[in-house]
């Protein structure tokens, strides 16, 4: 029973520190908010949200720190040849215009972010501070 | 005498053509390289899983159980040396101490024919590609790919096939898109094998560990193996995945005992549900060398045979952002003979019922709570006993 009870007080512990870490976050998700997205990238970013995450979380790629498009460019094609991936050559074009908004987005935020405050920034998918994607929409270039 | 590996493949015709061909890409890489033209990219996860199983082990002879925290720790490197060869290093730390289960080249002649020479898990199953804890939802693995989690693991010696399973050797594979809506992937594959030491019953797969440091060949005779997927887009959020693997080697030093795993895969993904089911297979041959003693009796120097069937059906579905849920069913069936020093029947079962769910709570990182009910048969279909066991887990990546 005492095995049992130790046990049993470790996962409350847990949970209580992911509960806490949750309340932490602004908007605890695996991808990014639609909503926020400008209204072009959102066809681009559905087809990335629904292939991308078919054998691992989105967390994966959005989380990856890449901002470079030859490195996606690679990324995507070694994901893209993965067994039973559903990413066909088709795909690749769409969500690389996406992941190059997105890398767009990431470098901006981190300038911006180093301008104001003379320091690094944290990439905006992990910064609930960071201004909307939306806003700066117009900037987005429509292909890598 | 033993033989390792790179011995059996310098004095033979096979081992030849793969020298020919290691020599060829060698060449290629060489040609096609360009210092500024590489790119890396750094990736890694990590999981803490509590796992729970609140009974007390019976007496007088308690089976095993493995409950308390886990630590899964992996850090990846994808180096792309020029845009057909690609470099990959795994290093991890979990059950088995530090593990290197990627130190692999990739050569990419096209989509269709891909050279993969190195330390790398073998193409076999669908749930192999998501092994990482990453990558599923649950903490546990499904049963058939079980490799250390489980309840009374001593007795069954893992599930059909651990997962991950890297070993040495050369695979050669590809992708083919028929139109947009149809893919075909295909691999077959030559490496050491699983091992174990003359006059074991079954495999053993610390010897195919790096901490057991013994990582050439048991007795110079590749495995070979191969896999075949299907997939098929059904518009654009749905898709139909179905697949089949095979793999045959001997695992003792004189190559008198063999292993055939054989699989099969499907998989649908309609919308935010995926739902995925996988038969597994083991036929293996053992041998009696005189000195153990077995339920059902052996001569010394007889050959025979056990089967270990394993499956799961699983259904995931993410009911938000941030929330996805999901329900496995999974098992394993056993039957043949046994060594008298195990618990286990010669015909036994494990039925094991899941339902878990996971949570995004920050980006990037997600709890894993998860809820198992499990059946044990020594006469199967009825159930003997019943244990409930609960995992709570971490798990995040970069």
């Amino acid at each position: 029973m005492k095995r049992y009870w130790s046990a049993m007080a470790v996962a409350l512990a847990m949970a209580i520190v992911s509960l806490g870490l949750s309340g932490c976050a602004t908007s605890p998700r695996e991808g990014l908010d639609v909503a926020q997205l400008p209204e072009a990238v959102r066809p681009d970013y559905a087809l990335f949200a629904r292939r991308c995450s078919k054998c691992h979380s989105l967390a994966r790629p959005l989380g990856s720190g890449i901002t470079d498009d030859s490195v996606w460019i690679a990324y995507v094609d070694r994901m893209r040849r993965q067994p039973g991936s559903g990413i066909s050559p088709q795909d690749a074009g769409p969500i690389l215009r996406f992941l190059h908004y997105y890398s767009s987005e990431q470098r901006r935020i981190k300038r911006e972010h180093d301008e104001a405050n003379g320091g690094p920034a944290a990439p905006a998918y992990s910064d609930a501070a960071s201004p909307p994607l939306s806003q700066t929409a117009s900037r987005a270039p429509s292909t890598p | 005498m033993r033989r390792t590996l790179h011995t059996a493949i310098a004095g033979s015709p096979l081992g030849l053509a793969v020298a020919t061909i290691v020599v060829a890409i060698l060449i290629a890489i060489l040609a096609s390289t360009r210092a500024s033209a590489i790119e890396r990219n750094f990736a890694g996860s990590a999981q803490l899983d509590y796992f729970l199983v609140p009974a007390e082990p019976s007496t007088p002879a308690p089976r095993t159980t493995f409950d308390g925290f886990t630590a899964e720790v992996a850090l990846k490197l994808a180096v792309d040396v020029s845009d057909h060869l690609s470099a990959n290093v795994k290093m991890c730390h979990g059950c088995h101490g530090f593990e290197l289960p990627m130190a692999y080249f990739d050569y990419r002649v096209r989509d269709e024919l891909n050279f993969r020479i190195g330390r790398f898990s073998p193409s076999f199953g669908a749930f192999n590609v998501r092994h990482d804890p990453a990558n599923h939802a649950t903490s546990s693995k499904p049963l058939p790919y079980d490799m250390g989690r489980m309840l009374r693991m001593n007795e069954w010696n893992l599930g059909v096939i651990p997962s991950p399973f890297p070993d040495n050797g050369i695979e050669i594979g590809g992708t083919h898109w028929f139109g947009d809506r149809v893919q075909m992937d295909y691999a077959a594959y030559a490496v050491g094998g699983f091992k174990a030491d003359e006059g074991s019953p079954d495999i053993e797969w610390q010897h195919s560990t790096s901490a057991y440091g013994q990582l050439q060949d048991n007795n110079g005779r590749p495995a070979g193996g191969a896999r075949w997927v299907l997939t098929l887009k059904l518009g654009d959020a749905n898709d139909l995945t179905a697949g089949g693997s095979i793999m045959y080697g001997t695992y003792d030093p004189a190559n008198r005992v063999s292993y055939t795993i054989a699989g099969a895969d499907l998989a649908a993904r309609l919308g935010r549900t995926q739902i995925r089911f996988e038969y597994l297979v083991r036929h293996q041959t053992f041998l009696s060398d005189g000195t153990m003693m077995f339920k059902e009796p052996i001569a010394a120097g007889e050959i025979q045979a056990f089967d270990k069937h394993g499956a799961y059906l699983e259904i995931e579905r993410a009911i938000s952002d941030a929330v996805t849920l999901v329900a496995r069913a999974d098992g394993l069936y056993r039957v043949g003979n046994e060594p008298v020093s195990n618990p286990l029947p010669t015909r036994a079962a494990i039925f094991r019922y899941t339902g878990g769910a996971t949570l995004a709570v920050i980006p990037g990182w997600r709890v894993k709570a998860s809820a198992e009910l499990w059946a044990f048969s020594d006469n199967p279909p009825i159930h003997q006993d019943l244990e409930l066991a609960m995992h709570l887990a971490l798990v995040g990546t970069f």
